[in-house]
């Protein structure tokens, strides 16, 4: 087994679902709802790339851009006409109305751009071969796009006052108006990140493979396992979730585990055990049980303030 | 004229009415301390001039102003602080952040200032300046919670029990912070079940029993009353 | 003799099923009156869409030369279309929509195993007729409503020999779908494997609709086997191909398919050279089939499992006008006979069942990627590329599988065949 392939096809997995867990983890922190319509817009944001740059030619790299800022303001549109309406009716309302939102997102793309897959409009080339493992260029720049957008966000929230403003805010909601913070104002800045984020993540979904429109179907799960191993509501832990996740599916199935086994001597099955494939969805679940047994709250308690 | 006026004040959670018609006053560099048994309305009055709650009769009137339709954040930058019971400083951010977003609505240089004040005023804050406000022990995090709240210089300081969960101790020395507060100039309203130590550092103090004022006067009064006393303070 | 039989019945199917269709066009002008309505589930949508999508083509034209013969009883027969989305529930609750709302006699489609199972086993509970095309060995236990037109898997087993006499191999892996079909070719190709000497080293189950197989395929190279089985379908073979490029794959010679036609859509360099089978569609009408259906949408069809489709709209038309009926275990008795005597554009041509509605003997191309159109292909020292399958002993004489009944079989054989239930 080629531990370095393993090892980068971990981080480029890891990349692209934390984008995703991130925006959605920031989102629950505090508007306290699981917001399922947030992984269609990172579909909806994977498409309006392919709409620029495929079907209007746009440059991609202002492509990526101009979806993300675009999915940004239909987060924030999301929040102005459907959510702050359900501010005060608890979390299952607006849970249900997020669920209703992402099958309309999710069959809105099916009429526009039909059920087939799309592709970005680039040449698929074979990796470039480091330490024997082979990773190529988009793959490159998806790490580069996904490390830069985390650290931007990091540097935002620990260095800035809005950003610790945020943090305040999703630690304690009405200390943060006693201290005459707009909080709405923070909200709208959390949809803003939050839906771009989401956006973002897609896209290099989008640029590593293909987008069709159960792509958001397909990430659902296995997001909301991220964050659930990371510690709802928080952004850290949707990073250090995704890592777990990401790691787990490929090291999962490419852990040799007869002599782990044969070691308790519980069983004898030769020199070779290896997983079946048909269990990699399994492994996210069985992270998820592993670490909530440990911690049920997850890697990184969120403190009630 | 008063620096806050309600009148005939009422308010509650929906439909579930709890403050049925307050009248209440405070002047301009006093103590005031609001009492009452457990369900009395005593917080939920206070929410209601700090705006989290809709008063759906009567008014609020704050430095000549009627604020009744104000938001929370409008009636913070009129002057007003609020310190909750609970809750009451941000857990996940370190102290001096704690402060930062305490003097939000100050300028950098403002705010550095006040920092230094603050720190000044409760020096353990600034042994801890860096640590996370959740490990702090209960006191500092009262002197933080007040630190938080003395940031924008407020003219009128609201605290919902400030000794909730302190030792005797503890208790004591957080009513002397309040007082040596008080004594610069800032007006406070506290909301206490622990009656003797709240009344000892006020001028004037409200009884309040099933969402009404059942009695106001002057705290030594209170403290003298002895039908009070058995009646709604357990002695 | 029994193989002179077979081929005198098919001859003289072949004749009458185009005798009825000349004579049928000749009297009638076309089919008028209300319109009888037959179910479809098939997957518009979802992870087998392009497969979906030529199935649904396949049948409207075989309902178009349907009506243009005369119709079912004289009257047009009309098709009510249910997405199943790749979803078996969705399937399911086509099924049921289908059975009490619409109440239609007959339901064709199901081209995923994973449907064609659940959807089969409503609609036999419901006692209404499902023509599938689907694979899964595991059909033919659901019962006495069920019709398949095409192969299923234990017919197309010949991959194996296939893959070790054209590249020598001594191991080989496998890469499948983890549903029933999926868990099907696993199981004969092992068994296969074991029985001609070769080492079956890994079947890799994958999961349909995923979107990143980097770590399947990471281990399934790592085994370094010689040749890799593969059946998987369409949307999922973007993302393989594709991603088996990325990781330095890029002259896919040690692949053999199972399912050929779902890389036909894929762009040239993802397909170098890999090899496999293709559903064969030969005979006397295949030839016209595939002009019709250029003419009619205006492309040719990529999915292998389209004719089966189209056999299966004659084949429930015919059954209907035999049974003169629109009872549903009218028609399932007529259906032995109807497929008897017609002659169709798939398989062998041959579309007779077998008493458990399943075709008794099948045809596979051995075929080949070149310039991203499927070529056929032969082994080296062949000039033969078609593998037929016939269910026989080992003196040549067919089985009970391999015999095509003209007639239904009786209630209590079906009671019998199905007792296990």
């Amino acid at each position: 087994m080629n531990i370095v392939q393993v090892l980068v096809n971990s981080l480029i997995t890891s990349a692209e679902l934390g984008l995703i867990a991130i925006g959605l983890s920031m989102t629950f922190s505090i508007l306290r709802f699981a917001n399922f319509a947030h992984v269609e817009s990172a579909v909806l944001g994977a498409y309006l790339v392919y709409l620029f740059n495929v079907t209007l030619g746009w440059n991609f790299a202002l492509s990526i851009l101009v979806s993300t800022l675009i999915l940004g303001t239909v987060g924030l549109a999301l929040h102005r006409f459907i959510f702050r309406r359900f501010a005060n009716s608890g979390d299952i309302t607006p849970m249900i109305a997020s669920l209703g939102l992402a099958i309309t997102i999710r069959h809105g793309i099916q009429a526009i751009w039909g059920p087939q897959h799309v592709v970005y409009d680039y040449e698929v080339l074979p990796g470039n071969k480091i330490f024997g493992a082979f990773i190529t260029d988009p793959q490159i720049w998806i790490l580069i796009t996904a490390v830069s957008a985390m650290v931007g966000f990091h540097c935002l929230l620990q260095y800035t006052r809005i950003g610790t403003a945020m943090r305040a805010t999703a630690a304690n909601v009405d200390l943060a108006q006693a201290c005459s913070i707009d909080t709405q104002k923070v909200i709208l800045l959390v949809w803003f990140i939050g839906t771009g984020f989401a956006a973002l993540g897609g896209i290099l979904i989008g640029w590593d493979t293909q987008v069709d429109p159960y792509l958001g179907f397909n990430l659902v799960i296995p997001i909301f396992c991220v964050v659930l191993i990371g510690g709802v509501g928080s952004v850290y832990g949707a990073i250090i979730g995704s890592l777990i996740v990401g790691f787990a599916q490929n090291f999962g199935l490419a852990f040799n585990y007869a002599p782990l086994i044969n070691l308790f001597g519980l069983l004898d099955l030769g020199d070779r055990f290896d997983l079946p494939a048909a269990y990699k969805p399994a492994i996210t679940y069985m992270a998820v049980v592993l670490i909530l047994l440990i911690r049920p709250t997850g890697i990184i308690r969120k403190e009630v303030s | 004229m008063a620096l806050l006026q309600v009148a005939a004040l009422h308010s509650g959670y929906g439909a579930n009415e709890i403050i049925h018609g307050v009248d209440f006053h405070v002047e301009e560099g006093e103590i005031v301390t609001i009492l009452g048994p457990n369900g009395s309305g005593k917080s939920t009055f206070i929410k209601t001039i700090l705006g989290y709650l809709k008063a759906t009769k009567g008014g609020v009137t704050y430095r000549g102003n009627n604020v009744t339709g104000h938001s929370p954040t409008q009636r913070i930058s009129l002057g007003m602080g609020y310190i909750p019971q609970l809750f009451n400083i941000f857990r996940p951010l370190s102290v001096r952040a704690n402060l930062e977003m305490g003097g939000f609505s100050l300028s950098k240089q403002a705010m550095r200032a006040r920092i230094e004040e603050i720190f000044d005023l409760f020096p353990r804050l600034r042994e801890r300046a860096t640590q996370n406000a959740g490990s702090l022990s209960g006191g500092e995090r009262q002197l933080l919670a007040m630190g938080r709240a003395l940031m924008p210089l407020p003219r009128l300081l609201f605290l919902d029990e400030p000794s909730a969960g302190l030792s005797p101790k503890m208790a004591d020395q957080a009513m002397g912070h309040i007082k040596s507060v008080g004594s610069k100039g800032t007006t406070i309203v506290i909301v206490e079940q622990n009656v003797r130590r709240a009344l000892s550092i006020s001028d004037r103090g409200y009884v309040f029993v099933t969402g009404q004022v059942e009695f106001e006067g002057p705290a030594q009064a209170i403290l003298s009353d002895r039908r009070i006393r058995e009646a709604y303070l357990g002695g | 003799m029994e193989r002179l039989t077979l081929l005198r019945r098919a001859l003289s199917g072949a004749i009458i099923a185009l005798g009825v269709v000349g004579f049928a066009s000749a009297a009638f002008s076309a089919a008028k009156g209300d319109p009888i309505k037959i179910g479809v589930i098939i997957g518009l949508t979802g992870p087998n869409a392009v497969a979906g999508n030529d199935g649904l083509a396949a049948m409207q034209l075989a309902v178009d030369e349907v009506n243009a013969a005369g119709g079912v009883m004289g009257r047009p027969l009309e098709l009510i279309v249910e997405d199943n989305e790749g979803r078996p529930k969705a399937g399911v609750e086509a099924a049921n929509k289908l059975a009490d709302v619409d109440q239609v006699p007959v339901v064709i489609g199901g081209y995923s195993s994973a449907i064609a199972l659940p959807v089969g086993l409503v609609l036999n509970k419901k006692k209404v007729v499902w023509v599938t095309d689907a694979t899964t060995n595991k059909l033919k236990t659901v019962g006495p409503y069920l019709f398949n037109t095409a192969g299923i898997a234990e017919q197309a087993v010949a991959l194996v020999d296939f893959a070790k006499a054209d590249s020598g191999a001594k191991t080989l892996s496998g890469l499948f779908q983890n549903n029933p079909i999926g868990q099907d070719r696993a199981a004969v190709s092992e068994k296969r494997a074991k029985e001609v000497g070769v080492e079956w080293n890994h079947s890799m189950l994958y999961q349909v609709g995923a979107k990143d197989f980097r770590a399947e395929l990471t281990k399934l190279l790592a085994a370094k086997p010689d040749a890799i089985l593969t059946d998987i379908y369409d949307n999922d073979a973007q993302i393989i191909q594709r991603q088996l490029y990325e990781m330095g794959v890029t002259e896919m010679s040690m692949f053999y398919s199972y399912n050929l036609s779902a890389f036909a859509t894929l762009p040239p360099k993802f397909t170098v050279g890999m090899k496999g089978l293709s559903y064969a569609t030969s005979g006397a009408r295949a030839a016209s089939f595939n002009e019709k259906f250029r003419e009619k949408f205006g492309r040719i069809y990529t999915d292998a499992w389209a004719p089966p489709f189209y056999d299966a709209v004659w084949i429930v038309a015919t059954a209907m006008n035999l049974a003169n009926s629109l009872d549903s275990t009218e028609i399932r008795n007529a259906m032995w006979p109807a497929a008897y005597r017609y002659n169709g554009v798939s398989g062998l041509g041959d579309k007779g069942f077998n008493r458990w509605g399943m075709q008794h003997a099948d045809q596979n191309a051995q075929a080949s990627f070149k310039d991203g159109k499927i070529q056929p292909y032969f082994v080296a020292g062949s000039a033969n590329n078609i593998l037929i399958f016939r269910y026989e002993d080992a003196n040549g004489v067919p089985t009970a599988d391999g015999i095509p009944l003209a007639e239904a079989p009786s209630e209590e054989e079906l009671k019998a065949l199905y007792s296990g239930n």
